[in-house]
């Protein structure tokens, strides 16, 4: 087995939760994280998250502050597990730096319809929102 | 305004003038007890339109917030692109469309600088709108372990009826 520079396992088990950072309070509500949380950023094609679970909310605090460089707190963390990506057909892929950083991959595009893609994408996005925990900080 | 006045004096009349309980009152006059029955019921359906109206204004008004938030690129650090200005003004279209009986969405800005306009009962019961560029309208929906997706049209109008459909159907418990 390979390990990367954080020490983790190049490889993303299954019961690993996966943490995308929510640094704006639109994309939570009392009903748990919105599907926005999930949606792939279209420049990368993907979206970030790291490798952190939720009885280590302080480490991910820490890793916030160091991986975002705009002056916005962290308000939530939306936890999801790394099996929950893969049963709706997407993949979890180590990236370091910065440490215990992953983006989720292989969501779907269609350059030739992109409302077919955009549905597409949602319709995976509400799917990981069911299936995820929201922690929501009370940072200002 | 008019219309309303003659209803809720209408339904006064039948209140006081159709129940025995009221008819066998002798402190106050029948006229004052009809007047002051037009009176409450004329408040509460005033009371009742500023309130459909003030959820439709205050969404209207947060997205305006949304929008001066989510205005430059890259503004959350993770490389999200800006709330575009016709994004705003279809997703404001959109929600002034919505039939009043309904409740009105919550609003999140989307990485490609689209806006989702989310219904959310439960985190198990969502239905999700990505109001865009263009007049069409991806959706996605969950209720339970059931899901689903289209492309809405919403150059009509009226509110797109296949998107009025699934809201009833997640805003049913």
């Amino acid at each position: 087995m390979n390990f990367l520079p954080s020490g983790l396992p190049e490889v993303v088990e299954g019961n690993e939760e996966l943490a995308p950072f929510i640094n704006q309070s639109n994309k939570f509500s009392s009903s748990g994280p919105k599907p926005a949380a999930f949606l792939p950023n279209p420049k990368s094609r993907n979206t970030s998250v790291f490798r952190f679970n939720q009885q280590n909310i302080e480490r991910v605090i820490d890793a916030y502050q160091s991986h975002n460089t705009t002056e916005r707190p962290l308000k939530a963390v939306a936890f999801v597990l790394a099996k929950a990506v893969r049963h709706v057909g997407l993949e979890v892929i180590a990236e370091e730096p910065p440490p215990r950083h992953a983006n989720i991959e292989h969501w779907p595009w269609n350059e030739g319809d992109l409302n077919d893609q955009k549905s597409r994408q949602k319709e995976i996005a509400v799917t990981l929102v069911g299936e995820a925990d929201l922690v929501v900080l009370g940072i200002e | 305004m008019q219309a309303s006045i003659q209803t809720a004096f209408s339904r006064a009349n039948t209140l006081v003038l159709g129940s025995p309980s009221t008819q066998n009152c002798s402190a106050v006059s029948l006229e004052a007890q009809f007047v002051g029955h037009a009176l409450g019921i004329i408040q509460r359906e005033t009371e009742e339109a500023h309130s459909l109206f003030g959820a439709r204004m205050k969404l209207i008004s947060e997205l305006g917030q949304l929008q001066d938030e989510c205005s430059i690129p890259n503004w959350d650090g993770e490389e999200s692109a800006p709330l575009s200005e016709s994004a705003v003004r279809n997703a404001e279209k959109l929600i002034r469309l919505l039939p009043e009986n309904l409740p009105m969405p919550e609003v999140s800005p989307e990485p490609d600088g689209s806006i989702s306009l989310d219904w959310m009962p439960s985190q198990r019961r969502i239905l999700s709108l990505s109001v865009g560029d263009d007049d069409y309208i991806p959706f996605a929906w969950l209720r339970g372990i059931s899901r689903g997706r289209g492309v809405a049209d919403s150059r009509s109008k009226e509110f797109p009826v296949e998107i009025l459909g699934l809201l009833q159907v997640i805003l049913q418990k």
